[in-house]
């Protein structure tokens, strides 16, 4: 058996012939463990992603993010462990299926799909100032947004969907949700600040 | 979320804006570097800064930044542990709702 070690996986990977093999099975095996480490680290049963066992779904996982790593191999660049990268793949894996998964189970169980987005309901205590926040929030969310970043911005603040469910809503990429998203940040702190508003006193009447 | 929570989430996401700010395909693939010099106590060369804006932006890729701080500790100092014993704990552990 070849003198494996993390470091030299990389290059191991990359061979052919047995040294590979035992490279992938090697780098397999970690992938499984750490599957089964977040697993045990967020608490998430087995019904939050539809597997019959742990087991099962740590190598489901392992294997997806095995064709990921090797499709990406070229690109590492050894600022970090080799491991480590690898792990950052399959923990982005793991946690963006279950937010899918966990999205679809809160739309079925609330509704949320079924009613009409609205921002937010001011309630009966609100004080004066609260509502004045509320109310030049969105005018400007409304009319100073485009139509997709209005979308993106209420779908991740104020509905809480995760980037993942609003790229596949929007029929893009996650990159391009943020984008829309920190241009609408964008947009509504120039806006704000045009009328004088300053933020951090906003924020410190939270406190 | 209480509506009121949510007014302060945007609030202090909008309080830090930034001009520039990296996306998260970026932010992933600095985490792996971030991750291992915060563990060694070390300050990473560049972009730490931008990257450390968007953790504080972006509530998806903070999750996964402490997710993959706390395996790659957990790595450094135990040893990921075998699979069967992580098998065990899963079995035997009331899983959060």
């Amino acid at each position: 058996m070849a003198d494996i070690t993390v470091d030299s996986l990389p290059k191991m990977l990359s061979s052919s012939g047995v040294e590979r093999e035992e490279a992938y099975s090697m780098l397999r095996d970690l992938l499984v463990r750490v599957a089964l480490a977040y697993l045990v680290r967020q608490r998430y049963p087995l019904h939050a992603f539809g597997a019959d066992s742990y087991d099962t779904l740590a190598e489901d996982f392992a294997q997806q993010a095995l064709e990921i790593i090797m499709r990406q191999l070229n690109s590492f660049r050894a600022e970090s462990r080799f491991t480590t990268w690898a792990y950052q793949i399959i923990i982005n894996l793991m946690a963006d299926e279950y937010r899918r998964r966990a999205w679809r189970r809160r739309s079925l169980e609330e509704g949320v799909l079924e009613r009409p987005a609205t921002l937010w309901q001011v309630g009966p205590d609100a004080s004066v100032e609260r509502r004045e926040m509320w109310a030049l929030l969105e005018t400007l969310i409304l009319q100073e947004l485009t139509p997709r970043q209005r979308q993106a911005l209420i779908g991740r603040v104020f509905q809480g969907k995760p980037l993942v469910v609003l790229a596949e809503e929007l029929g893009t990429d996650k990159d391009n949700v943020y984008k829309l998203i920190h241009d609408a940040r964008k947009r509504l702190k120039r806006e704000l600040q045009a009328r004088g508003i300053m933020l951090e006193e906003w924020l410190e009447s939270f406190e | 979320m209480q509506d009121e929570d949510k007014l302060h989430k945007l609030i202090h996401m909008l309080a830090l804006t930034r001009g520039e700010e990296i996306d998260c395909t970026t932010c992933l693939k600095l985490l792996p570097m971030y991750v291992e010099c915060e563990l060694a106590g070390t300050a990473m060369q560049s972009e730490s800064l931008l990257l450390r804006q968007h953790l504080a932006v972006c509530h998806d890729c903070l999750e996964e930044y402490e997710a993959l701080r706390d395996i790659v500790h957990l790595e450094q100092v135990e040893g990921l542990p075998d699979r069967s014993s992580l098998l065990r704990e899963l079995e035997s552990q009331p899983p959060e709702s």
